[in-house]
């Protein structure tokens, strides 16, 4: 994955991430392909938020950031990159400040908009990897498709109330979303329960898995589901299988 | 025979409880311990949690359910054998 142009690291880099290039099978190399890597995020809410954030410290040398509407007093319980100050005005503008406050190194690409059928493939296409973020599964189901077809690495993360899920799809490998989940679930409502915190744990995980999938180093969520709920701190780990009839991935499709 | 069910997601929260320990008939499908024990919650629960589990006796396309650790594809009705563990969940979403 080595989108950017310019992967060789400054001075000033090697001093940012010393912390992390210190870590067992990362180095100077995997702190060059997480600045090599351009990621697309979506869309950068509970989970987003904190997936963009995870990988902007990281180092990851460009994000593609799409979430459409205005800051809302209902987002700051968990959009961590969403400021009072900024109730009213676009969220995409105050992600993309608080990501700069953070990393001004960082490259963006911002669509103030969430992904829809007109801009999945030209988003997806600007991206070596995609963390899909999105509350509604018509949206998720998109960068799925766009995902397999186009071979590109898809983090998937969900939560609820104090539960959260995580999965790894990696186009012809593993099970892809219309595996899990092939239709829009009919009982599921836009508006759920959930912490901060509990969208913050999952957040900070599908950055690891990201930055695993970038670097090669360790082993991601791949074929498996992790499934836990921070109410009694249960951990799960499913297999999880493809459907031969996918819709999307399956030998029909 | 006994079986534990682990309810996870929108399931859990209509479910009212995580695990549900089943005494099953030996040779239980898979489908037909689902509807038992549904039918063991009270009235309310019972409710809430069936339409998002099982449509017409079918189990809803959109559930996930692992057998013992493996997801089971929605075609699938296996027989389950003593101690077995089931998962469920519904889909959830970012935001
Ligand atoms: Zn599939």
């Amino acid at each position: 994955m080595t989108s950017h142009p310019d992967p060789e690291l400054s001075a000033h880099e090697q001093d940012v991430y010393s912390w992390q290039i210190t870590v067992p099978g990362h180095g100077d190399a995997g702190q060059m392909a997480l600045k090599g890597a351009s990621v697309l995020i979506s869309r950068v809410g509970g989970l987003g938020s904190v997936v963009a954030l995870e990988l902007a410290a990281a180092g990851v040398g460009r994000l593609v950031l799409a979430h459409g509407g205005d800051v809302q007093p209902s987002d700051l319980n968990r959009q961590l990159l969403m400021t009072h100050d900024w109730i009213g005005k676009p969220r995409i503008e105050s992600v993309e400040r608080r990501l700069k406050e953070l990393n001004p190194r960082l490259e963006t690409l911002c669509l103030a908009e969430n992904v829809t059928a007109e801009n999945v493939q030209g988003l997806v296409a600007e991206s070596d990897l995609i963390v899909d973020c999105a509350p509604l599964f018509e949206e998720r189901l998109l960068m799925n498709r766009e995902a397999v077809a186009t071979e590109t690495p898809m983090v998937e993360a969900a939560m609820y109330e104090l539960q959260a899920q995580l999965t790894t799809i990696l186009p012809g490998r593993t099970p892809c979303l219309a595996c899990i989940t092939p239709h829009s679930p009919p009982a599921w409502k836009r508006r759920f329960p959930v912490f901060g915190a509990v969208s913050g744990s999952v957040g900070c995980m599908a950055a690891m898995e990201a930055i695993k999938v970038i670097t090669g180093n360790g082993e991601p969520l791949a074929g498996k589901l992790l499934t836990y709920d921070l109410r009694d701190m249960r951990f799960l780990t499913i297999g999880i299988q493809r459907r031969p009839d996918c819709p999307v991935c399956g030998s029909a499709s | 025979m006994k079986l534990t069910l682990e309810w996870m997601s929108q399931l859990r929260v209509a479910a009212g409880t995580a695990l549900q320990v089943l005494d099953c008939p030996d040779g239980v499908q898979l489908t037909e311990a689902l509807e038992q024990a549904i039918a063991e919650l009270p009235d309310d629960r019972s409710e809430a949690l069936r339409p998002l589990v099982l449509v017409d006796g079918r189990r809803v396309s959109a559930l996930l359910v692992a057998l013992d650790g493996v997801q089971v594809l929605t075609d699938g009705n296996p027989e389950l054998r003593p101690g077995s563990t089931l998962v469920l969940s519904s889909p959830i979403a970012g935001g």
